[in-house]
């Protein structure tokens, strides 16, 4: 399989803090689900932020398809992320403003093309089971809802790789389960590469592979010959 | 780029008592300039075209003249206050928004794509509100405009501005506001997502300021000291507080002082004159008429001449002045002094100048000062300086004006007399048509006095109630969940809106003598531009009274708003 990104060498210190990432390469391959392990504090949303572009790093650099993302001008990173990848956040991070149907519709592709379009969008709020609330404001949904068109903005413009920050960190179990196996099914439909941050190790059973970050470096990167359905994870 | 606009002009909009506020100081900025420049542009163009003016149109010109400065120091000063107020509500918004656009560049929206929907919401209510301001102005200028036609007593002055005019007043407000708002989004701009989005960042950097205000709070009585350090805390609504108390105290302190200017001078300017005609000729005259008077009236001559009067240690610092000279011996009219007493008149080589140039231009007596009239200069010393001079005039020895102009001792050019005199060769001004004319003079100022205080009284208004706005926004869910612990609604109220009532009370007295210091300086500056003395008085009843209309705002403001929100 294809590499799809890669982080090559990333270091990342804050101001007047440790050095929170040391040297992290790592290379994921498309179509695959992959799960980032971590305690808190280990640095995993960090580089999860710098492979999404939502942050620099100190020094290193991140590759997409064999293009450097980290030396991209403002312009035209925000054109990659508008195209190319997604985001989904524990706090979900929906627009309060703007309906549920809007949220979704300003996650869509810039320009359209043939090659790269837009997913169908009914389809996919019927997949999300979303449909009904369309009219209905963020401030109007639960959790599990909120989270479901959080994934929906993220993936409606089919991006390529979907990066999600700890998505199940708000939810309960039950939605939690929800919100993973859709996850897995987008990823099955559409070819959408997933890297997934989490200290939850019932997840990291789905995954293709599982990568355990430890004070700033990789420590384990294993792949799991044998996945689980999201549907048999067992809470802890 | 429409739902964009969408999710952020309604975050913009949820601010509405501070949009609306806004919009207010925009109009008012706008209607400060245009309430004065409807009643210039089309009399100062009039005015321009006339060759030669006469003395009332000559008096309108540097009324106009100084006027235009006046506007622009309105358009100046208010575009300096509603731009700090613009700047205090982006910093606020992008503060509290971070996330929201940290949201926004995570999809993929650039910052330029952002700034745009800023910027279009700052043109709509700049725009509007200078539109407003200046339709708003073009009615009021009426004040204005029978103002001047009751002072000059000049018949056709009309209402209109130019394009200049126009543009100045309705694009460069907006121009500035732009500019702020673009400046302000830097606190956004190029900032990466995650440091938008991260809940850290949002809280950083307000270290300094809590340990400044709990050593402040320290300060103050134990009771006293929690809610000072919340209320120090808010540094903003601070500011406004503080900002509000200076503005009134200014404003109506310059009031009081243009009111009680235009009656101390009416009084001064009658003061030692004991005639009842003044006979002005257009040329030197050699002797006394003796068809003049009856024999029976008292009769004195006077020279008078234009100068220019170099003063201080530069040698630029000329002053353009009317030097009179009266005969020593005669009684119709005595100089006086700021305490009341009589200036004898000055001998060879004094002069005596007017209270006005003293205080403006710094003058004492024993200073020396050149004269020079034409080609003729002469170092004089200052023996005094007159209240009841004659604006921008300065006296000096009779014989020696004489001398200078080459005129023989009892050449003259006017007569005051104790019986009203009349001479086909003269103007005759008689004693009831001067007090008429100081009359005339004292409504303007007033006029300026009530539009001031007006002023005042509406800046003061908007900053209070943006002070109580911001104070409650912030501390909403405080109150909610104080309420949830059991606090009395007083306790709540103690600890968290209460808060202010020390900070007025200490703002007052702290701002108290700087606030006269600037309304000197303003009332020397407009003295020097207008070429007429504006007296500077204040008392202990007019300070007590803008103290009692400072506390009476804002309980109104707390009350009124405090209601509002327990609605909700």
């Amino acid at each position: 399989m294809k590499t799809i990104i890669k982080a090559e060498g990333i270091y990342k210190t804050f101001q007047d803090e440790e050095e929170i990432l040391k040297g992290v390469q790592l290379e994921v391959e498309e179509n695959t689900f992959t799960v980032i392990l971590g305690p808190s504090g280990s640095g995993k949303s960090t580089l999860l932020n710098i492979m999404s572009g939502m942050l620099k790093p100190t020094a290193g650099r991140v590759w997409f398809r064999g293009e450097e993302v980290t030396s991209l001008r403002e312009n035209d990173l925000a054109k990659w992320k508008r195209n190319h990848i997604g985001n989904i956040f524990q706090n979900y991070l929906l627009l309060e403003n703007l309906t549920v149907r809007e949220n979704i519709e300003i996650g869509k592709r810039q320009k359209p093309t043939a090659d790269e379009e837009n997913l169908d969008f009914d389809e996919l709020v019927k997949m999300l089971q979303i449909e009904d609330l369309l009219d209905k404001f963020p401030g109007q949904l639960s959790g599990g809802q909120q989270q479901r068109v959080a994934i929906a903005r993220a993936v409606i413009k089919k991006p390529e790789v979907l990066f999600c920050d700890e998505a199940t960190g708000a939810l309960d179990e039950e939605n939690s389960k929800k919100v993973v196996g859709l996850l897995h099914e987008l990823k099955k439909r559409y070819g959408i590469t997933i890297l997934f941050i989490t200290h939850n190790h019932q997840i990291s059973y789905t995954a293709d592979r599982v990568i355990t970050i430890k004070n700033g470096q990789i420590s384990h990167d294993y792949i799991n010959e044998s996945p689980i359905e999201a549907k048999d994870m067992v809470w802890e | 780029m429409k739902l964009v606009e969408k999710q952020l002009f309604q975050s913009l909009l949820k601010n509405k008592v501070f949009v609306f506020l806004m919009f207010l100081l925009s109009v008012f900025t706008s209607f400060m300039y245009f309430f004065v420049r409807f009643s210039i542009d089309v009399n100062y163009k009039r005015l321009q075209s006339i060759a030669v003016l006469n003395e009332k149109q000559q008096l309108y010109w540097t009324a106009l003249t100084s006027n235009i400065s006046l506007a622009r120091s309105f358009l100046f000063g208010f575009l300096l206050l509603t731009g700090f107020v613009e700047c205090m509500f982006y910093y606020r918004f992008f503060k509290e928004n971070k996330k929201q656009l940290g949201c926004l560049k995570t999809i993929g929206y650039t910052d330029s794509e952002l700034v745009r929907v800023f910027l279009k919401a700052t043109t709509v209510v700049a725009i509007s509100g200078a539109v407003t301001g200046c339709i708003a102005g073009y009615f009021a200028s009426d004040i204005l405009i029978n103002a001047n036609k009751t002072t000059y007593l000049i018949e056709n002055i009309q209402k209109g501005v130019s394009f200049s005019t126009l543009g100045t007043g309705l694009l460069f407000p907006c121009l500035v506001f732009l500019i702020l708002t673009y400046i302000m989004y830097g606190m956004v701009r190029k900032k990466e997502c995650a440091v938008l989005i991260t809940e850290a960042s949002n809280q950083s950097s307000c270290g300094s300021v809590l340990r400044m205000a709990d050593r402040l709070s320290m300060l103050f009585p134990k009771k006293q000291r929690m809610p000072v350090r919340l209320a120090l805390r808010n540094v903003m609504a601070l500011i406004l507080m503080l900002l509000s108390v200076f503005t009134m105290l200014i404003m109506f302190n310059l009031a009081y002082a243009l009111n009680k200017s235009s009656e101390y001078i009416s009084g001064a300017q009658m003061e030692g004159r004991y005639y009842e005609s003044e006979l002005r000729y257009d040329f030197m005259m050699q002797a006394l008429s003796e068809n003049l008077s009856d024999g029976q009236a008292e009769v004195t001559t006077y020279s008078k001449s234009a100068c220019e009067l170099q003063f201080g240690k530069k040698k630029d610092s000329m002053l353009r002045q009317t030097v009179g000279a009266f005969d020593e011996s005669q009684k119709l009219f005595e100089l006086i002094d700021k305490k009341g007493k009589v200036i004898p008149f000055p001998k060879e080589g004094e002069i005596v100048v007017s209270e006005h140039i003293a205080t403006v231009y710094h003058m004492n007596p024993d200073d020396i000062v050149k004269i020079r009239i034409g080609e003729e200069t002469e170092e004089l010393k200052i023996t005094g300086v007159a209240r009841n001079a004659e604006s921008n005039w300065v006296y000096m020895q009779k014989e020696q004006l004489n001398q200078m102009l080459g005129y023989s001792k009892e050449a003259y050019c006017g007569i005051v007399s104790n019986a009203v005199l009349s001479d086909e060769d003269a103007l005759v001004i008689t004693r009831e048509e001067r007090e008429k004319e100081l009359l005339r003079n004292s409504v303007s100022n007033q006029t300026s006095a009530v539009i001031v205080q007006v002023m005042g009284c509406v800046i003061g208004c908007i900053l209070l109630l943006l002070a109580v706005a911001l104070n409650f926004n912030s501390n909403l869910s405080d109150m909610r969940i104080l309420r949830m612990l059991g606090y009395k609604t007083k306790e709540i109220r103690h600890l968290l809106v209460d808060v202010y009532k020390p900070v007025i009370l200490v703002g007052f007295f702290l701002f108290l003598l700087p606030a006269l210091g600037v309304v000197k300086i303003i009332l020397n500056s407009l003295s020097m531009q207008i070429e007429e003395y504006l007296h500077f008085e204040t008392g202990v009843g007019i300070n007590l009274l803008i103290f009692g209309i400072i506390w009476v705002i804002y309980f109104a403001i707390q009350g009124l708003y405090g209601r509002e929100k327990r609605k909700r």
